[in-house]
């Protein structure tokens, strides 16, 4: 059956089939080829797999990030990295990551961050004497942030797919996040020196104070999130909903570029996304649900535990494995079907689930970023104009030290665990 | 008889699209109200719990047909794109062909489930889980008729290029 099932839906991806259908029709192939189970499965897995509270939190945080960012959040968090980093030779550059960062805590989705930040910094970037393609590039990588720290998509569905607590995997994000946009400052900066670009990047700055006080209300929405989840306050799915109420009253009341007209567009725009991911995610539970029931998870840990006899070399094989199916599969479908399946191999190798989900997420993070199937990628380069294929060259450097950074993460637990551990305590 | 199922589907999307948006602020609505009775009562009511999941539940499957219809399901058209123009457009076809068996089974297992639960009532609430399972067999039968519209519309020109406004994340 699982022969079946996995050609089959090699065969539908490379077809064209969107992922949701690929899915779900290869698992019903599954059942039809395994003979004894009802076709009943397909309507029950399906409406069981989305019938979860804390899933709730994707389609509410999808929408308080698309209020954010139609509310006259981005500009003014642009402003506000601009006014903090903006001044040396290259602080463009740097003040896209910075942005990217902070624009990251109100949204959970690494494209959403492209479009929002990048659709006023790359022109910017442009503007300043950054070739396009590199101005992209830069782009790209640092919205993969937007899927490391909270709020976190792939880091819920994560959470959901292997019942490990949303709060902690979202506050083991937060270390690799800043590792990697340090990372990637430090780069740029380099990059500028070495070039002679970015020059003249200190005009036009705001004084730090001023963007301050502009970026506040903005600010709330983090401080929401971050802190009613890790006091405890919040559920991640209520913090989803907080953060919606806080979106509306900073676009409407306060910045007052949300009005009531916008929100028909925004409202059709976060049910398409949403749609799209959801029925990937609930075609994913009725795969995950043929999976493990052919025993094919114990299967693959006997087979895993007897070729990588210690961590190290577990965790190595584990990520090359998510790098490549990084690179070929949409990230939900990626998690939802492989973390079940690995998280208790993981597990038994003494890694922390929580530990475990972050260095599944950054990988799947750096495959955001790599073609052929890079969403970020095709965003950055969408809002640039320019053709994808011009990107790559320059892509290169910030892949290699994306790729240094998830070894550190893999290799040192304390960057995602300390913070959970100080904040919530050891499990 | 294109013309007719053009005006029927943009009709159909229509109330799809308007429906889940509904439910869509009924969710958002429902998850603040639930935090609000756990801050003001100290516990959450279970019966806000179960219609935010089911409200979400009834978003999500009405809103397959309007991402139909944008070319937002998110799929690998990487080789459909680079094969020879002809052959790409007969794979772009088998695809939406295979799109409808999937809802057409989708619908017809929703409608049987639907029909199993029938005399099951939903925790705390009252009214039969059917209600909820009846967002299977009808957002599948809104989407199949968005499938064919698409189909017959043909290949979304310069698709990865409006990524934005197809709202792909």
């Amino acid at each position: 059956m699982n022969t079946a099932i996995a050609l089959s839906l090699a065969i539908l991806f490379l077809a064209g089939v969107p992922i949701a259908v690929a899915i779900g029709l290869a698992s019903i192939i599954g059942i039809e080829f395994q003979g004894r189970l009802p076709l009943l499965l397909v309507a029950q897995r399906m409406f069981t797999g989305l019938d979860s509270f804390p899933l709730v939190a994707i389609p509410l945080f999808i929408l308080a990030g698309n209020l954010m960012s139609e509310g006259g959040i981005s500009a003014r968090l642009v402003d506000l990295a601009k006014s903090m980093v903006g001044g040396i030779q290259g602080g463009l550059a740097c003040t896209c990551v910075l942005t990217c960062m902070i624009f990251a805590s109100v949204s959970g989705s690494s494209v959403a961050t492209t479009f929002a930040i990048g659709s006023i910094l790359i022109p910017a970037m442009v503007k300043h004497g950054y070739p396009t393609p590199m101005a992209a590039s830069i782009q790209a990588s640092s919205a993969e942030l937007g899927v490391l720290i909270p709020p976190s998509i792939p880091l819920i569905l994560y959470g959901v797919a292997t019942e490990t607590s949303i709060g902690r995997l979202f506050l083991a994000g937060i270390g690799p996040g800043i590792l990697i946009a340090g990372a990637l400052m430090a780069t740029v900066l380099i990059m500028c020196r070495l070039r002679g670009l970015g020059r003249e990047d200190g005009d036009d700055r705001p004084p730090f104070s001023r963007a301050l006080v502009r970026a506040l209300p903005a600010l709330t929405v983090p401080f929401v999130i971050i802190g009613g989840i890790y006091s405890g306050v919040f559920t991640p799915t209520e913090a989803s909903a907080a953060a919606v109420a806080a979106a509306l009253v900073v676009g409407i009341g306060i910045y007052r570029e949300l009005t009531f007209a916008n929100l028909p567009r925004i409202l059709k725009r976060t049910v398409i996304s949403t749609s799209a991911i959801m029925l990937i995610i609930s075609a994913a539970a009725l795969f995950s649900f043929l999976v493990s029931r052919s025993g094919l998870p114990n299967e693959i840990g006997r087979w895993v535990g007897a070729v990588f006899e210690t961590r190290i070399s577990f965790l190595l094989a584990v990520n090359v494995m998510l790098l490549v199916v990084g690179m070929f599969v949409e990230t939900s479908a990626a998690i939802l079907i492989l973390a079940p399946i690995f998280a208790p191999v993981a597990a038994s190798y003494g890694i922390d689930p929580v530990h475990f989900g972050v260095i599944v997420v950054v990988n799947l993070a750096l495959g955001m970023i790599t073609p052929p199937l890079g969403v970020n990628l095709f965003a950055a380069c969408a809002v640039a104009k320019i053709p994808v294929e011009r990107i790559i060259p320059q892509l290169l450097w910030f892949v290699l030290v994306v790729f240094a950074c998830l070894m550190l993460v893999t290799y040192v637990p304390a960057i995602a665990l300390w913070p959970v551990d100080a904040l919530m305590g050891p499990r | 008889m294109t013309q007719v199922l053009h005006r029927l589907e943009s009709w159909t999307t229509g109330f799809a699209m308007a429906a889940a948006v509904v439910f869509l602020i009924a969710t958002g609505c429902l998850a603040f109200f639930q935090v609000i009775t756990r801050f003001v009562f100290d516990s959450p009511s279970t019966w806000s719990e179960v219609l935010t999941r089911s409200s979400m539940i009834w978003s999500v499957f009405l809103g397959a047909a309007p991402a139909f219809r944008h070319g937002s399901m998110i799929a690998m058209e990487i080789v459909q794109r680079s094969l020879p123009l002809r052959l790409g457009q007969w794979l772009f076809v088998t695809a939406n062909l295979l799109s409808i068996l999937f809802f057409a089974i989708l619908c017809w297992q929703g409608v049987a489930m639907t029909d199993r639960v029938l005399g099951q009532t939903l925790a705390g609430v009252g009214i039969s889980i059917a209600w909820i399972y009846a967002a299977l067999p009808v957002g599948s039968a809104l989407t199949i008729v968005a499938i064919l519209a698409a189909m017959l519309r043909g290949v979304p020109e310069e698709a990865g290029l409006d990524a934005e406004e197809r709202g792909i994340l």
